[in-house]
């Protein structure tokens, strides 16, 4: 029996009952310090408790972002640790500094809460920090409610939500107090997935393992052997998906991604629901179980209906990213090319797999999610692999949005086709010259479009730029356009551009792309050269489209 | 029946005996249901561009009247037909156009050939169709209509133009080849039209000028700066069209040899004093917020057309609630328009409230009238008012479904768009909470639980107990909200609602 099962599936949401998801239960348990993962944001904290005349520290983010945890970690730092039933505590560190901490401040009652926060801002003048977790919403009406006066009110929370939303990690002045502001809600969590992985796999932790008599049979050993054998592909893939997802607007929490990785290597299952299954081992066949289809919410080519009460299962199942169509399907799908695409323990369980459901359409989805996580292509085929699965633009914005790499010269050629596209329908150009047009959106197509400036490509600059001082792991891809900055590109807007590029029109676009490219055309017009005294138009037709000159000059026109 | 009731301006001469006595006792005189969405903000932008040196209420283009003023406002706007008929003669269908307009539009072509140097003929020809069809690519109100009725995105004063109704059998008498040359007469090809027949700008802008108006009655600072926004929109980014509409109009007057340039005198009508009164200068903040964006200036006025009939909606249904003395009524908006959800079937019902208070309130002093006649002045009134509320709310897909059962108010983009821009200032922000209570303030838009219970305290029909339905449809506000880029989440229970866009520079309140 192994009690490391238990406390994962403890994480989990699988039966609604998660145990050991909430803050304070999961520091109290054992086996929290061997999966910890050290968060840099903690760092940060403790460097302003060190440089810092005493301030307010505000923890805020979204329910399961790690704030206790990181309350705990910063504080066994300074060799303190906090009792996890007592809701404030003074704790006293390094040189003498005293600490009130408060482990989270929405469990107060709202007439505690307004009495507690009118006592501890007034602490710092007096020499004693303030370190809290608190949530959002109480956080912002009760520091509204220190001030009587109701436009006093109105404006100290506007204060406090635009520091949350600023996220700068700057001591600041907030209406007479001083606070900094964490929101770890906007920090880049998705490198905590490996790290964590790396962990949960970590040999000790599975030891009591070896002395089961299921181990052989055992798909949650299976999965761990598994991940561990095939951890760069399995890690490279968890990370890439998160931050697709998180791109495309599903951020995960601390807490999903620990949940979503236990519910992958155990389905679930503990190990009394193995031990004491006596046909546990012919119930199921080997391949059903596999963690690369609990990861999506699947059991062999069945799709669980009960593994979408775990929010990230249900966002990965939802994501169907398993459905693409990858250049790798000839070998995998057509020519069942298993020895070149997988190790050993795999082919072995592939071949077990019954007949039956080897011909079906829903195996070749299986296999694909077999392939995702445990292949052993090149790297020439991975490459491919990725493009395919992601996208063609995936890998180098990735390597400027983690590897801080300069953008490269095929990412600016992208915007430029991106833009040629959008004004002129075309990719082909015979000059530098971009021209901004001014057209509508509504009514009849123009065929005629009047060119308020124009834009030399050698103004677009693309760099790469820190998100914030506190999440500087990530980086932005950053459109410049002489020298100044005009927007971040997101990576739907960079896959949108590719699809531009290639011309497919979409007709049904995303809002938010539609905004972002509604944005950037109005920065162009303004950072457009224009020439007020010529009227320069773009006349389009099925062959391409011209441009014509003309000025208008003491009442005749001439043709420029 | 003649109208008894205080107006805005003050004084103004009420019509007399005129079968929209009703509508206009409660609205203004008037609302009609042939103004087009766009012709709205086309008759507002129209005053606000046009001049009058007459009268005791002059007004300088490009400004807005005396709020304060007392008595008939009027305009002097110039048609320009020789800039209409260039960009629209030509692409409209033919057999109803009368012969002397054909003959105007060859002889512009002709003058406007012979204004362009530097190219062969043929070349010529072929700018002056550029042009055409760069203007034309503007229109947004063609439908089956004549050349002179039609109408353009009002990107620069030049190109506002006023209603013109063709006037056939007037223009049927011109003979071209008699006028042509005749000092006096000649005029006539330009203004044998019918600029008052108020059939498209039905007065519909102009009601919603005063209502503007009304809101800057004590605050010229909030008049200058609109001024100066609307300005910036029209003369600053319109700047090259207005130099192509010039050239073409200049050289058409001067080819006519016309001593000036024709203009029409137009008199604005009224609004009951305290129709509106109470959400005017809610109006005016809203638009100032909106036209501070720095933001694309033809998608600016493309949301800026709706966003006036978001707030002219607003406008009929205050009115009708004031003149019942009622409380305002609430909008409950569906966002999430599933099949049997109990907001949907809320959210129909609150409609239909909604009618019924429109239906209450237009047939309020009708019931001495005998039943034929009255039911005829009914159905004028209804067509006038709750018709239009119904048809643009239907055409900004803020009343759904375009057909069948369960009419009900939702929010779709354009409108979230500019409910979002006008009620937080550029680069503000506020949490959703906040901003779900602002639209309740201005708009008594309910979309959350909260909104909905404060609805349930004034309304007995309303069951508190549903309110936790709400939950969801803020949700799908919320996702709404976020994948147009106007929301970001400081945790899973606070988001903000952004303004992103930067604010116009020069024009700080």
């Amino acid at each position: 029996m192994n009690e490391f099962v238990r406390y994962l599936n403890g994480l989990h949401n699988y039966y609604a009952q998660n145990q050991n998801a909430y803050g304070e239960r999961n520091v109290k348990s054992p086996y929290y310090k061997e999966v910890l993962v050290p968060i840099d944001v903690c760092d940060y904290i403790i460097d302003s408790i060190n440089n810092n005349s005493p301030h307010i520290i505000i923890l805020t983010g979204h329910a399961g972002d790690g704030k206790t945890s990181i309350m705990f970690q910063v504080l066994e730092h300074f060799g303190r640790q906090l009792d996890p039933q007592i809701p404030r505590q003074n704790i006293t560190v390094d040189n003498n500094k005293e600490i009130c901490c408060i482990k989270d401040f929405s469990e107060f009652s709202d007439e505690n809460k307004l009495k507690i926060l009118t006592e501890v801002m007034e602490y710092p003048p007096t020499g004693k920090y303030v370190f809290m977790v608190a949530n959002t919403g109480p956080l912002i009406n009760t520091f509204g409610n220190l001030f009587t006066d109701s436009d006093d009110s109105e404006k100290a929370k506007m204060a406090l939500i635009e520091a949350m939303d600023s996220n700068d990690g700057i001591v600041k002045d907030i209406f007479g107090y001083r606070m900094l502001v964490i929101n770890v809600a906007s920090i880049d969590n998705v490198g905590f997935a490996g790290k964590y992985l790396d962990k949960v796999i970590g040999e000790k932790l599975w030891q009591p393992c070896q002395e089961c008599s299921k181990k052989a049979s055992c798909h949650i050993l299976r999965n761990h052997n598994l991940i561990k054998e095939n951890m760069a592909r399995v890690c490279e893939f968890i990370e890439n998906f998160y931050i697709w997802q998180t791109e495309y607007g599903t951020r995960l929490t601390i807490r999903s991604i620990a949940e979503h990785l236990a519910y992958m290597i155990t389905g679930g299952y503990d190990c009394e629901n193995i031990i004491a299954d006596e046909d546990y081992q012919f119930k199921r066949n080997p391949h059903e179980m596999l963690f690369s289809n609990l990861f999506f919410g699947y059991e062999g080519i069945i799709s669980n209906p009960l593994a979408n009460n775990i929010f990230a299962v249900r966002k990965a199942k939802e994501s169907g990213i398993f459905l693409r169509r990858i250049r790798a399907d000839e070998e995998l799908l057509i020519r069942r090319n298993y020895q070149q695409l997988f190790g050993r323990d795999v082919i072995d369980l592939i071949e077990k797999v019954d007949n039956k459901i080897k011909i079906r359409k829903d195996f070749d989805d299986e296999l694909r999610r077999m392939y995702l996580f445990m292949n052993i292509s090149s790297s020439e085929q991975h490459q491919k692999d990725i493009e395919d699965i992601f996208s063609k633009q995936f890998i180098p914005y990735l390597s400027v949005r983690n590897k801080s790499a300069t953008p490269t010269k095929n990412q600016k050629n992208l915007v430029i086709d991106a833009l040629r596209m959008i004004y002129l329908g075309t990719v082909i150009s015979t000059n530098n010259m971009i021209p901004i047009t001014m057209g509508t959106e509504v009514g009849i197509m123009q065929s005629v479009q009047m060119i308020a400036g124009e834009l030399n490509t050698g103004d677009i600059e693309l760099m790469s730029k820190d998100d914030s001082a506190l999440n500087k792991k990530r980086k932005n891809l950053i459109l410049k356009i002489k020298k100044k900055e005009v927007c971040h590109l997101t990576l739907p807007m960079v896959n949108h551009f590719e699809e531009l590029k290639n011309g497919v029109i979409a007709t049904n676009i995303d809002p938010q792309l539609s905004r972002g490219i509604e944005n950037i055309k109005s920065k162009l017009l303004e950072l457009a050269d224009t020439d007020d005294d010529q009227l320069d138009f773009l006349v389009m037709d099925n062959k391409g489209f011209t441009e014509e000159s003309i000025t208008i000059e003491n009442g005749k026109i001439v043709l420029q | 029946m003649g109208l008894e009731i205080r107006t805005y301006p003050l004084d103004v001469m009420l019509p007399r005996g005129d079968k929209r006595a009703i509508a206009a006792e409660i609205y203004g005189n008037r609302f009609h249901a042939d103004q087009t969405l766009y012709e709205y903000l086309i008759e507002f932008l129209l005053i606000f561009v046009s001049e009058d040196t007459e009268g005791k209420n002059p007004k300088k283009s490009l400004r807005f009247h005396d709020p304060d003023a007392v008595g008939n406002l009027y305009y002097t706007v110039q048609p320009r037909m020789g800039l209409k008929r260039f960009i629209f003669f030509d692409k409209s269908k033919k057999n109803d156009s009368v012969s002397i307009d054909k003959k105007a539009y060859d002889e512009m072509m002709i003058a406007l050939t012979k204004k362009i140097e530097g190219c062969e003929d043929d070349e010529k020809v072929a700018i002056l169709e550029s042009l055409q069809d760069l203007l034309h690519g503007y229109a947004v109100v063609l439908k089956k209509r004549t050349w002179c009725a039609q109408a353009m995105l009002p990107l620069c004063p030049e190109v506002i133009f006023c209603e013109a109704m063709p006037a056939k059998n007037k223009r049927n008498e011109l003979k071209w080849d008699e006028i042509r040359y005749d000092e006096k007469e000649k005029v006539k090809i330009d203004s044998a039209f019918d600029f008052d027949k108020r059939n498209f700008l039905a007065r519909g802008g102009e009601l919603y000028y005063l209502h503007i108006l009304q809101g800057l009655q004590g605050h010229p600072e909030k008049k200058e700066q609109l001024e100066r926004l609307l300005q910036e929109q029209l003369v600053e980014e319109g700047k090259k069209i207005s130099q192509i509409a010039n050239f073409i109009q200049n050289t058409w007057e001067t080819t006519m040899g016309y001593s000036d340039h024709p203009t029409k005198r137009l008199g604005i009508s009224f609004i009951p004093e305290n129709a509106y009164k109470d959400i005017s200068v809610d109006s005016v903040d809203e638009l100032i917020n909106f036209m501070s964006c720095r933001m694309h200036p033809v998608k600016k006025i493309e949301l800026l057309s709706k966003g006036v009939m978001i707030q002219i909606m607003r406008m009929l249904s205050v009115a009708t609630t004031n003149y019942l003395r009622q409380i305002r009524e609430c909008w409950i908006m569906d966002m999430n328009g599933s099949d049997g959800s109990i907001v949907k079937k809320i959210a129909s019902t609150s409609f239909g409230n909604v009618q019924g208070t429109f239906t209450t309130a237009i047939g309020k002093n009708m019931k001495d009238t005998d039943s034929d006649e009255r039911l005829k002045l009914i159905r004028k009134a209804r067509k006038d008012s709750f018709d239009i509320f119904k048809s643009k709310g239907k055409e900004l897909h803020c009343i759904i479904p375009l057909s069948g059962p369960y009419e009900r108010f939702s929010l779709p983009e354009d409108c979230i768009r500019f409910l979002v821009l006008s009620l937080i200032p550029p680069q503000k922000k506020m949490t959703v909470d906040m901003f779900l209570e602002k639209l309740y303030e201005k708009y008594r838009i309910v979309i959350g639980p909260a909104q909905y219970k404060k609805v349930c305290g004034e309304d007995k029909d309303m069951n508190f107990s549903l309110s936790n339905s709400f939950r969801e449809n803020a949700n799908a506000f919320q996702d709404f909200l976020k994948a147009t880029g106007f929301l970001r989440e400081l945790s899973d229970a606070t988001s903000i609602v952004v303004n992103p866009y930067e604010e116009l520079e020069g024009v700080e309140l």
